[in-house]
């Protein structure tokens, strides 16, 4: 008995040992811009990377936290982004911006076509954006969640395209750029959300539906 | 004292050199000349528009220690280049000092091109809103060249010594006759993309011209075939060229170059030189 399972355990081994490498797509890749090194470049190639600027702070994406996840639900989409929002050099606050707009009926990833050019004014009533910070620290972890009273700007989908790897569908790669300013509580002026870009990948991973 | 030393000195002169025996050494002024060497650099990656990885890097904003927080895959930003050759090159001595060298040479390079992953991935179908990429596990390249190398040895002593060293400057002109490239693929299945492929990127340098500087040795005895050994600098003469498809060929390398030459025609040339009797 003990000599089946040396044996089913090895051959378990060699199965997992002959595995292929994590796919590349699934992978961030921070192409500095060339203007302001912290953000990534504007690209379109699914490099599943975003950054903007809040006021003079950066919230950008980082390899540990899935960048993006989109969710379809009664005839609303929600395109979030969630990063790092950098605060000080030695901690950091996660943080997600979430977009939530009316959106025709999306059934797999490779309906998100349809956001090909789409151009949003985010001070529209109805649509929401939603910002989530999760700030960690070796006491605590604070989860504060605001829906932004946004006075203006925009969310715009530059490109959206139906990637194929090696002639089979793979994920849908969402491009676009935004930048808006919000009003906080008990503070007149607005806080500017600027410079913002996206690239992402889009597959069944962090794509739902219901 | 001093007197006398200098008088044994006078005294003793004519001894010795009557003691030593006046030889004539001659030596063709004409060698053919068979050479093998190689070129090698480490030259900067050509940015292919149609790679995904081809821009990307190891990279951390300036305050993030952690280098893994944008972890991923990269082409590499240098690649090494080598190009062996074999060439044919008569050499004409001027004088002592100088000799003059010229002839043909046949050149090849294999360039390897890889990611620092199993794969990289590759764009070759943009239509509308569907793109088409290929995973390229890597690409190789074989180029042939034909060249001209024109040379001037500048030997630092005048006698034809068994172990010589000498200088050398010239020119080498380099021409591509053919290049192929070979793109091997994550799926075999894809092979029928490595065509797109090659049209896509673009092909060497078809010229290049490079200034020649270099040291070396001779090796024996010149009135008998002899070999020489080198090692040389080439200065690249022309601007942000293409030494393959992914590769810029930089302003200088580094060469090692092994000659054998055996004497041939007529025309001699000579000096005398003592010996002991």
């Amino acid at each position: 008995m003990k000599q089946y399972i040396f044996t089913a355990i090895s051959i378990m081994a060699l199965f997992v040992s002959c595995s292929k490498s994590e796919p590349q797509m699934d992978r961030n890749i921070f192409i500095p811009d060339e203007n302001d090194s912290q953000l990534p470049a504007y690209t379109e190639w699914g490099y599943n990377s975003f950054g903007a600027k809040i006021d003079r702070q950066y919230f950008v994406s980082t390899s540990h936290i899935m960048p993006c996840r989109a969710l379809y639900k009664d005839g609303y989409l929600q395109f979030s982004l969630s990063g790092v929002y950098w605060l000080t050099y030695s901690g950091n606050t996660e943080m997600t911006l979430s977009f939530s707009f009316p959106c025709e009926q999306l059934h797999t990833y490779a309906d998100l076509l349809i956001l090909n050019e789409k151009n949003m004014e985010l001070s529209a009533g109805d649509i929401q954006v939603v910002q989530t910070k999760v700030e960690n620290t070796a006491q605590s972890r604070i989860e504060t969640i605001d829906t932004l009273n946004v006075v203006s700007g925009m969310l715009h989908f530059r490109r959206a395209q139906l990637l194929s790897i090696d002639d089979q569908p793979n994920r849908a790669i969402v491009s676009g750029v935004f930048e808006f300013r919000y009003i906080e509580d008990n503070n007149v002026f607005p806080v500017s959300v600027s410079n913002g870009r996206f690239d992402i990948g889009i597959n069944r991973d962090n794509f739902y539906a219901y | 004292m001093k007197k006398k030393k200098i008088l044994t000195l006078i005294l003793f002169a004519p001894l010795a050199l009557a003691a030593q025996v006046q030889h004539t050494h001659e030596y063709s002024r004409l060698r053919w000349g068979i050479e093998v060497g190689f070129e090698a650099f480490s030259g900067d990656a050509i940015t292919i528009p149609q790679i995904r990885e081809s821009r990307s890097g190891y990279y951390g904003p300036e305050y993030i220690s952690d280098f893994d927080l944008y972890y991923c895959g990269f082409m590499f930003p240098k690649y090494d280049y080598t190009r062996y050759f074999v060439g044919f090159k008569p050499e004409y001595s001027l004088n002592h000092h100088f000799a003059v060298a010229a002839g043909l040479r046949f050149a090849y390079n294999n360039s390897v091109f890889n990611s620092d992953r199993d794969y990289f991935l590759w764009k070759v179908k943009e239509e509308g809103l569907t793109t088409n990429y290929v995973r390229v596990t890597s690409v190789t390249q074989n180029n042939f060249y034909v060249g001209i190398p024109l040379e001037l040895k500048i030997f630092t002593s005048r006698s034809d010594l068994r172990v010589r060293q000498y200088f050398k400057t010239g020119f080498v002109f380099n021409a591509l006759v053919t290049s192929d490239l070979n793109v091997n693929f994550e799926d075999a299945a894809m092979a029928k993309y490595g065509e797109q492929i090659s049209r896509q990127v673009k092909k060497p340098a078809r010229f290049g011209a490079q200034a020649i500087f270099g040291v070396g040795l001779k090796l024996g005895r010149m009135n008998h075939p002899f070999g020489n050994i080198e090692f040389q600098i080439p200065v690249n003469l022309l601007n942000k060229q293409r030494a393959s498809s992914f590769i810029y060929q930089p302003s200088v390398s580094f060469a090692m170059v092994a000659t054998i030459n055996i004497p041939a025609g007529k025309q001699k040339l000579s000096y005398n030189y003592y010996s002991a009797q």
